[in-house]
């Protein structure tokens, strides 16, 4: 089943076309990443999927449900992780949680969330305000937020910045262990290749709005196998830049 | 006189990019108070949006906005005015300003709410209505406080309660506006300035008959939809 289906997506801001005809889809239990220079649309794309941006041409389905009439029972199978800039500062970790639980139609916080605040190290941080959280610890609440509700499909916008080490990879292993469940997928846009080699099963290269070059889990196992900088090569001869 | 005039502006002007880093230091945070503790009985809700207003509202009245506003205030007395209603006046004008940074507060929480729980499937009232709750009880309270107020100053009756019906019909106008703005990801700002444009002009057509529309619009605005 494809938690996520994109056809022919045109979307950009006033006058501006920054998406020209996306096609998408992402299976269950997959970890899709998506990768492109700053500029190319990744965020306008992340937009278009949390309802911020409304499309100009073509269709998104989130785990069956079509995000243009079906608007409610989509968002409801989708958890997006937002900007740490975005959280309201002079809301506590706790509130933030809360709000978003029942902007989701929950009647409590999942407990798998709280294991992962607890040993992303979070929990002694949800009682103060936003505001005094550094920014490591505000993209760890932008990922709890994403993750409530159980949802099909998460979708991460460089979600590992300014996250030390250990928690990275706790996520990581959070995030994987849930796509092995078969429970969701995954679109993360990333600029961090070592998160496509060691964790993606799919990727794709977004460059002035279009999909330039996918690779399936197959041809990325083939550069995983090769090793050095391969997955690099791959990329730099797609974006059509040249290497020394 | 001259010279103590003009260090006094060069002053207060080099000191200007100190205050303002001093300013940024402090979270807006240190000035609302501590917030209540979780405890894990409780069930999600957004009732804590409710609060967001007001704590913008409290944190915009830092010291070093006060004293600036509060300083003005008191220059504009003339002088000989008793002590009395020198205090009253500071009071009313710090009531003023309170109800006027609720009144944008809620605007900009409506921004930055709308924008967080853009991807989660919130309706439009349990959205908007959390947000204006206690902002729209703090408006009427302290618009009937402010009215009351004036009365020793010298103000009508008639005239007071109608200019804090004005200014209530006119604020929950343009937050429903600029919440429905929000929420469906679409600019409000010409829509308020006409809306508010359009009630003064109908006030002055005819008395009563731009405050009603007002109010209807006001609850045209909040009607259910999905976003």
């Amino acid at each position: 089943m494809n938690t996520l289906e994109i056809q022919d997506l045109y979307a950009g801001y006033g006058v501006q076309p920054v998406l020209r005809g996306i096609n998408l889809h992402i299976e269950a239990g997959t970890w899709f990443c998506l990768l492109g220079p700053n500029g190319v649309g990744k965020s306008t794309l992340v937009h278009c999927l949390s309802g911020r941006l409304e499309v100009r041409q073509g269709s998104i389905r989130i785990c069956g449900h079509a995000l243009q009439t079906e608007l409610l029972a989509a968002k409801s199978r989708l958890g997006v992780a937002c900007a740490p800039e975005q959280l309201p500062g002079l809301l506590t970790g706790w509130q933030c949680l809360e709000i978003y639980a029942s902007a989701k139609g929950l009647t409590q916080i999942d407990p798998a969330v709280l294991e992962l605040a607890e040993a992303l190290s979070v929990v002694g941080y949800l009682d103060r305000y936003v505001d005094t959280y550094s920014l490591g610890t505000r993209q760890k609440v932008c990922v709890l937020l994403a993750l409530l509700g159980d949802p099909g499909l998460i979708v991460l916008d460089e979600a590992f910045n300014g996250l030390d080490p250990r928690s990275a990879m706790l996520l990581k292993q959070h995030l994987s262990a849930r796509l092995a469940a078969q429970r969701c997928s995954i679109l993360l846009a990333t600029h961090s290749l070592d998160i496509v080699e060691h964790y993606g099963d799919v990727a794709a290269l977004l460059l002035d709005g279009r999909i330039a070059q996918a690779w399936t889990a197959v041809e990325l196992g083939a550069l995983r196998a090769r090793g050095g900088n391969a997955l690099e090569q791959a990329l730099s001869v797609a974006s059509g830049v040249m290497m020394a | 006189m001259g010279g103590v005039a003009a260090g006094a502006v060069v002053g207060w002007w080099r000191g200007g990019a100190r205050r303002a880093q001093a300013a940024e230091r402090y979270q807006d945070s240190r000035y609302i108070g501590r917030a209540r503790r979780h405890t894990l009985q409780d069930e999600p809700s957004t009732h804590a949006l409710s609060g967001l207003p007001i704590a913008r509202a409290l944190a915009w009245h830092r010291p070093e906005n006060t004293k600036v506003f509060l300083l003005v205030f008191m220059i504009t007395l003339p002088l000989g005015t008793s002590a009395q209603t020198a205090a009253c006046v500071a009071i009313v004008g710090l009531l003023m300003s309170y109800t006027g940074a609720l009144a944008r507060a809620v605007l900009q929480t409506a921004s930055e709410a709308a924008r967080w729980l853009q991807a989660t499937p919130i309706r439009f009232l349990a959205f908007a209505w959390p947000i204006m709750r206690r902002a729209v009880a703090h408006q009427v309270v302290l618009s009937l406080i402010i009215a009351l107020m004036l009365l020793p100053l010298g103000a009508e009756v008639a005239a007071v309660l109608y200019l804090a019906l004005l200014w209530l019909t006119l604020v929950f106008m343009t937050w429903t506006i600029w919440l429905h703005g929000c929420f469906q990801s679409e600019r409000a700002l010409i829509k308020v300035v006409g809306s508010v444009a359009a009630t003064l002009g109908m006030e002055q057509l005819a008395r009563g008959w731009g405050i009603g529309c007002a109010a209807l619009w006001t609850v045209w605005n909040l009607r259910t939809r999905t976003p």
